[in-house]
């Protein structure tokens, strides 16, 4: 049994004390250790990213380039365009056989007729020179925006690929430029 | 019994009377004392608080631009920035992206998720040390934070980052509203952001 005045309970008191002290000091510490420091940021705003466009305009857009009703071998007829670039970059242009269509299919008159691409004026060589069968692309060159240029397109009928089985024979010969972002 | 009460009233008193002569002639001989004395100090014991603070060569200003010159699949825009830990102290850095801002262009494609970021430390001969970004999709970069530990710059240290964002060349579109020409005239508008915190 103790007593308020005991030396036991003084003792007791005493190392409570102590205890909760030393608790307090600890908390203190770890307060004061975590989560104080110094900073500095700066940042770098404003980086834009614009995506360029690229255009052109075809004088003979969804147009007929070259109309020659009754062709005869040895005849030819001739046609033009002119590509003009557009948008922020230089571009690669190219003519496309997009479609090809004859009547009768066999023998048929695309496999007769040539087709030659020139620029206008005149290259000492054809962009292109075979016949519509064997056509598929040719690049028309680098454009620069705001640069036009104009082609020519020529449809010949040689006398050599003459076959009577071509008289009155059509051949319907889609085109398409497409312009490609250097 | 009488006489004996009277008998220890007597030696008490005489008891405290002796004791009390005693304490006269002890504090008596305390007072008069003398003694050799030592002191020293440690004066002017001075706390400085460090300060931690950089400077960025591009303060407030893009890394990258590409301004008048839009850009088309395949194009990468770079720049170069210099980080300088001009405090007293050490500091751990990061860097990070805020601020994603998309303005699709006419065929509604967000122009981000075909930027690809990369960013290299590179030492003073060009060569180089780290890459924090490599080949990160501009889109998927951390916004706003953790962004990437770019460990401790001593005092003094300065460190050189150079920022490249690629647009990704996905072939040739196969007609005018696919592919990348769905891109055609789209902006995006991104900020990095630099922090350093005391080790």
């Amino acid at each position: 049994m103790s007593h308020k005045g005991d030396p036991g309970t003084k003792v007791k008191k005493a190392f409570l004390t102590l205890v909760v002290l030393a608790l307090l000091a600890v908390a203190l510490q770890s307060l004061v250790f975590s989560g104080a420091s110094f900073t500095s940021s700066s940042g770098n705003p404003g980086n834009i990213f614009t995506a360029g466009t690229l255009t052109h305009t075809n004088s003979k857009d969804g147009q007929v380039v070259i109309t020659a009703p009754g062709l005869l071998p040895g005849t030819s007829a001739t046609g033009t365009l002119t590509i003009t670039s557009g948008g922020d970059s230089p571009a690669l242009y190219s003519l496309t056989k997009a479609s090809v269509v004859d009547v009768p299919a066999a023998p048929g008159l695309s496999s007769a007729l040539t087709l030659q691409v020139d620029t206008v004026p005149a290259a000492p060589t054809p962009l292109f020179l075979g016949t519509v069968a064997a056509f598929t692309t040719v690049d028309l060159g680098v454009l620069a925006p705001g640069a036009s240029q104009q082609y020519r397109l020529t449809l010949a009928f040689p006398t050599a690929a003459a076959d009577p089985a071509l008289q009155g024979a059509t051949m319907t010969l889609g085109l398409r430029v497409t312009g490609v972002t250097q | 019994m009488k006489r004996m009460k009277v008998l220890f009233g007597q030696r008490r008193m005489m008891v405290l009377v002796t004791l009390a002569v005693l304490m006269l002639v002890a504090a008596a001989l305390i007072a008069s004392s003398a003694s050799f004395t030592s002191t020293s100090a440690n004066p002017a014991n001075t706390f400085t608080a460090g300060n931690l603070k950089h400077t960025n060569s591009l303060p407030g200003a893009a890394i990258l631009t590409v301004g008048n010159n839009p850009m088309k699949p395949g194009d990468t825009a770079t720049g170069t920035v210099d980080i300088t830990n001009d405090g007293d102290v050490a500091g751990v850095f990061t860097l990070s992206a805020s601020s994603l801002v998309d303005t699709p262009g006419p065929l509604g494609a967000n122009l981000s998720a075909d930027l690809y970021l990369t960013v290299v430390e590179k030492d003073p001969l060009g060569a180089v040390i780290s890459t924090p970004y490599n080949n990160v999709l501009l889109s998927g970069v951390p916004l706003p934070t953790p962004g990437i530990n770019l460990g401790s710059f001593a005092a003094g240290e300065k460190r050189t980052y150079n920022f490249s964002v690629k647009f990704k060349d996905n072939g040739k579109p196969v007609d005018a509203t696919s592919g990348d020409n769905r891109y055609k005239k789209a902006i995006t508008l991104i900020e990095f952001d630099w922090e350093a915190i005391t080790i």
